[in-house]
């Protein structure tokens, strides 16, 4: 139990731990040979050199803006999708199929047919991520959808029936009734949709060349020999995705559909 | 307050009849209990008058107006669920007062009637508490207030006790009954306890197959099942059904012989066959050697002591009856005998009473 718990434990932490010795040591002993496991000098020059680089502003701000919308635009169609099928089983069988299509294919096999939709639409390489936050949310939706699915199941149908009859109509009884009674999966979906748009680096890569947001920015400093800028980029990566799991945690928590029978 | 009136009601899920035919009035203030088996239909009939299911076939009115085709909250019904299904996001005052959120109610007159209502199941106490933080009993009585405190036309319950414990049930079972005379609501009550069904009702529906199986009033049906179906589902232990044989007048049942009376010989026309009936309870001691009524031979190998009353097999030729006798612990009778006018016939392939 104890080993089981280290191993995830260690499997978790070792590339985190990696990550933040590389953002906060000098880029030179990032290609120490043989490599050091702990940092021997610590130094904030990675980061002071971030904040004279403007892209990471934007970068930055690119990033939250698409992943917010991802969040928006998912939880948009995914809600109402996952309460059909939830309740209607004949229904469902057709969407989950549908759904879980578009994580057939590699990203990046999609990245390209997208990139040319996009330049197409007007959407490529939008300042505010348009196109991007729009493929976000073509890979967000099944997980969207499966979650909350799991959500309205468990809420039992009698409780929708009762605010029918208590005067509700078929909305006032999803939006006063269901919807407060699916928070935690409500949680869940958030994020891990947010963490899904956050992290996505194919489409990235290909939809945005110069408005960049995040994840292509780590790369393109790995790929031009900054190792240590690209941990510190990375490095302020998990501040607002620590943040995001730290608000919705409770939420997943709470025992909201205790007490509605027996 | 009103009448409530279903006809020919029917529901067909594919090909499986769910019911079928259902023709009944309930008057204004009537509590009517519809008792029978899971898969009976009683549930789907709720179903049916809440509007939660459509009819595929008959009309429903309450106070005259059909309601078949109105939604569930136009047609002035409440139902309290199984489940009791309450709002648990929401206080037990939240939940009360919800329906008349819907409807649009003023704040302070809901104040008001969430407060009567609360005072009437006894719950003034716990309004600002969640469902969780309740017992089976107090949920039970909020599920009542809440279905309550709209003053629904028609008041519809669906095994509202089965998730109580058995020491609160009788107390509950009072509780809701007396409700129901003081706010003289119209009510159709579900039930699969002949219990409830019986000590509840003004009169009972007894269901089987989505088929309505008889409609009387509670002493009527144990009195008088009108087929071999509520004779045997009515009564505990339930009714002794056996095999007999008719000819000349004379009744054969094993090796007796019974007079048989002329009314079930006339409805029998040319059948020869019949089933007769006898309650456990309908037997005493028999008195002396010479019987003209049934006579069952017990095994004292076989008995139950239950405190109050024995229950006994006992031996009528080759068949085995139940006989529910008084008084334990002292010497088991000999013979025991029940009288000819406590006998029930039905006819052998329909099951359907013939008298007397």
């Amino acid at each position: 139990m104890l080993l089981v718990v280290l191993a995830v434990a260690a499997a978790d932490l070792l590339p985190l731990g990696l990550v933040l010795k590389q953002a906060f040591t000098p880029e030179r002993e990032s290609f120490a040979w043989p490599p050091t496991w702990l940092p021997r000098t610590l130094t904030l020059e990675n980061v002071r050199a971030l904040r004279d680089a403007v892209e990471i502003e934007g970068g930055l701000s690119l990033s939250t803006l698409v992943a917010a919308f991802t969040v928006a635009a998912t939880l948009v169609i995914a809600l109402p999708a996952a309460w059909v099928a939830a309740r209607r089983p004949h229904v469902d069988r057709g969407l989950d199929g549908a759904l879980v299509l578009a994580r057939l294919f590699p990203t990046i096999a999609l990245a390209i047919p997208l990139a040319a939709l996009s330049i197409r639409l007007g959407l490529y390489n939008s300042p505010v991520g348009t196109g991007l936050w729009l493929a976000h949310t073509l890979l967000a939706l099944p997980i969207g959808f499966l979650v909350l699915r799991g959500g309205f199941r468990s809420v039992p149908v009698e409780l929708e029936e009762a605010a029918r009859l208590d005067g509700a109509s078929a909305a006032g009884a999803f939006w006063r009734v269901s919807l407060p009674l699916v928070s935690p999966s409500l949680a869940a979906a958030s994020m891990l949709v947010f963490l899904v748009s956050w992290d996505e680096f194919g489409f990235s890569l290909l939809l945005q060349v110069t408005n960049r947001p995040l994840p292509p920015l780590v790369y393109y400093l790995t790929a031009f020999g900054h190792p240590g800028l690209a941990s510190a980029v990375a490095a302020l990566m998990l501040v607002p995705a620590v943040g995001v799991i730290l608000v919705l945690e409770p939420a997943l928590r709470s025992g909201v559909l205790a007490g509605s029978g027996r | 307050m009103a009448r409530a009136e279903f006809e020919r009601v029917s529901k067909r899920f594919d090909d499986v009849v769910a019911l079928g035919d259902f023709t009944l009035a309930v008057e204004d203030g009537e509590l009517v209990t519809v008792l029978g088996p899971s898969g009976c239909g009683k549930s789907t009939l709720l179903r049916l008058t809440a509007g939660l299911e459509t009819l595929s076939g008959g009309s429903i009115r309450i106070g005259g107006r059909p309601i078949e085709c109105l939604a569930p909250h136009e047609r002035d019904v409440a139902m309290v669920f199984q489940s009791y299904a309450l709002y648990p996001h929401m206080t037990v005052r939240g939940n009360i007062e919800f329906p008349l959120r819907m409807h649009g109610v003023a704040r302070e007159a809901r104040r008001r009637r969430v407060e009567d209502v609360a005072a009437l199941v006894e719950i003034g106490a716990i309004l600002e508490r969640r469902p969780a933080e309740l017992s089976g009993g107090q949920r039970q009585r909020v599920a009542l207030a809440r279905a309550l405190v709209r003053h629904p036309a028609l008041f519809l319950l669906d095994e509202p006790l089965s998730n109580v414990d058995a020491p609160l049930r009788a107390a509950l079972r009072q509780h809701i009954r007396a409700l129901q005379r003081r706010l003289g609501v119209t009510t159709l009550y579900v039930t699969h306890e002949q219990a409830e069904a019986m000590t509840l009702g003004d009169r009972m529906v007894v269901l089987e197959g989505g088929r309505i199986q008889q409609v009387d009033a509670p002493g009527a049906v144990y009195e008088r099942p009108a087929n071999t179906f509520v004779a045997g589902f009515v009564g505990t232990p339930p009714m002794n059904l056996l095999g007999a044989e008719c000819a000349d007048g004379v009744l054969r049942v094993g090796d007796q012989c019974l007079g048989v009376p002329p009314l079930v010989q006339a409805r029998l026309g040319g059948s020869r066959r019949l089933i007769l009936g006898v309650r456990p309870e309908a037997f005493a001691p028999a008195e002396g050697e010479r019987a003209d009524g049934l006579v069952a031979v017990p095994d004292p190998a076989r008995r139950e002591l239950l405190g109050a009353e024995t229950i006994v097999r006992a031996r009528i030729g080759q068949d085995e009856v139940t006989v529910r006798l008084p008084r334990p612990g002292a010497e088991l009778p000999r013979r025991v005998e029940a009288p000819l006018e406590a006998l029930h016939f039905f006819a052998a392939e329909s099951g359907v009473r013939l008298g007397p």
